[in-house]
């Protein structure tokens, strides 16, 4: 169907693109384990634009270092799951430092 | 540093920036604060602003702000399988002052309108994020950032579309996926003379793709924006549709991207950022209580959008919301500095008589058309074939345009579900 397909690039090459000042110290997404294993859709495992969310070994596993701040992730788990995500803005200037925006 | 101000202003965006500007300009003792290292440095937008509403606020702004390209040439643009229809308008006109819309990147023109503030007097504290309102029964009286208070007489809360100090103040209603959606956005590094001979432009001026279609079925659309040596380009798709749809995010752009409409506009283009937004529906019926006792709320943090399909504007509407704002709190000043939500209901009032908030209700129907599910799913095809069947020439039995819609929706569409689209998006859109 498609003559011009582009070339994926691979989550993890975007990713490598953008700027970022970890916070080593502190994740600024909680988790309640509880109601993400009685959640059915786990809508975070999907919509995360940077893949923040995977199930390992039976939990949800937050690399919340990629995170790009959008906010999705709570929107969708609020209502779509079972809202065991409690987002917070990181520590004033740790996070995505959009060099373009 | 005191601790009391006359107004503290949480965010160094377009909203915050421009009460920033206005207030210190009026001589009100103004502090922003802003979470970003640098103001726009956690902004992500498609991004166009539109010029006369940013004029109002920053007279002649484009002698030296850092705006991309003028906007001169727009274009809708349908897209299915490998077809694409479309709509354009050109207008040098829009390349003089004072234009029409700029595209810009907001980590560049962020810090240009956060500067003009503290050029007038307002102080700009970066790197540091408001953790809480201070709030007592429902009146906010300062912010709290760390181990940190800081008092004012008026808080004007302009952090953008999460808006989570509200919600944690239990100040706004909750968001629902099914009003918000996600931007997932690049931008694609190319030399600026291609950029201006693919597009047909001069070095100063550029175009807007508006397009539907090519988003893997998902309710939403795309854009593709010029800027003077790279392309913004992205989706935008309502969040439930996405997590039913069970594609991530980067897979719906891969999708749009594929498509040879948009694959040779990007091409030999190298992607050099990536990015994410969530986005507000927006419209007349989701703008959230804008004041209360102590504070207002600026821009997206109160859902302040328009997207009519052709345009969608949070910038120009975070920045005309910001104006009257500002307008509101100096003459309160002026009359006894109380801020109570009775004398802020100026700001709400004044805001309704604006001609921003008019088309927010000129275009209040239009909402239902993009509730629509045929419009990304059975119209880019539809208008394809019909196009198909007036452009492609052979043995075929060659159709006049109503009988080849007739035969093309068949199965696809039925046709008082035809008449009543078309009578809604009239509805929405042209009457």
């Amino acid at each position: 169907m498609n003559e011009h397909p582009v070339k994926s690039m691979s989550l993890d090459a975007r990713l490598g693109l953008d700027k970022y000042e970890i916070d080593e110290v502190q994740s600024h997404i909680k988790v309640d384990q509880s109601k993400c294993q009685i959640c059915d859709l786990r809508p975070c495992l999907t919509v995360c634009p940077a893949g923040v969310y995977t199930w390992v070994d039976g939990e949800i596993k937050v690399h919340y270092e990629d995170c790009l701040e959008c906010g999705t992730c709570q929107i969708s788990c609020d209502h779509g799951g079972e809202g065991g995500i409690t987002w917070h803005n990181p520590t004033g200037g740790y996070g995505i430092i959009y060099r373009f925006g | 540093m005191m601790d009391k101000f006359d107004v503290i202003i949480i965010g160094a965006g377009p909203a915050g920036s421009t009460a920033g500007l206005l207030l210190a300009k009026a001589g009100l003792n103004v502090v922003m604060i802003e979470r970003g290292q640098t103001p726009g440095s956690k902004n992500v937008s498609g991004g166009l602003i539109y010029s006369r509403i940013l004029n109002q606020a920053f007279p002649e702004f484009w002698k030296d702000a850092p705006t991309e390209r003028a906007i001169t040439s727009h274009e809708l643009v349908f897209l299915a399988d490998t077809a694409a229809t479309s709509i354009g308008y050109r207008n040098d006109d829009a390349a003089v002052p004072p234009y029409n819309a700029f595209s810009v990147l907001r980590a560049k023109f962020d810090p240009w309108l956060a500067k003009q503030a503290e050029n007038a007097g307002a102080a700009l504290i970066t790197g540091v994020t408001v953790d809480e309102l201070i709030h007592e029964d429902g009146r906010v009286m300062g912010i709290r950032s760390g181990g940190d208070e800081l008092m004012a007489d008026i808080v004007v809360i302009a952090e953008g579309t999460r808006s989570l100090l509200l919600k944690a103040a239990n100040l706004r209603e909750d968001y629902y996926p099914h009003d918000v959606s996600i931007g997932i956005k690049e931008v694609i590094s190319l030399p600026e003379e291609i950029i201006t001979e693919r597009f047909l432009c001069t070095p100063e001026t550029g175009t807007a793709y508006t397009l539907v279609g090519s988003t893997a079925g998902i309710e939403g659309g795309g854009f593709i924006y010029t800027n003077n040596s790279s392309l913004s380009i992205g989706v935008v798709v309502k969040i439930d549709s996405l997590y039913k749809s069970k594609l991530q995010p980067h897979e719906v752009l891969d999708e749009f991207k594929s498509h040879p409409f948009v694959s040779r506009i990007i091409k030999d283009g190298k992607v050099i950022e990536f990015s994410a937004q969530t986005v507000h529906r927006g419209g007349f019926h989701l703008i959230d209580q804008l004041y209360g006792d102590g504070y207002v709320v600026v821009g997206s943090a109160a859902r302040l959008l328009i997207n009519n399909l052709f345009t969608l504007r949070g910038m120009d509407m975070a920045v005309s919301s910001s104006i009257t704002a500002a307008q509101a709190i100096i003459s309160i000043k002026e009359e006894n500095a109380d801020f109570s939500k009775e004398k802020l209901s100026k700001y709400s009032d004044m805001f309704e008589a604006d001609w921003a908030y008019q088309n927010f209700k000129e275009y209040m129907n239009v909402y239902s058309i993009m509730e629509n599910e045929r419009l990304f799913s059975v119209y880019p095809g539809l208008i394809s074939d019909v196009m198909e069947d007036l452009f492609g020439v052979d043995q075929r039995e060659s159709k006049k345009i109503l009988a080849s819609l007739r035969s093309n929706m068949r199965g696809k569409v039925s046709t008082g579900a035809l008449l009543r689209d078309i009578y809604q998006i009239s509805r929405g859109m042209v009457l």
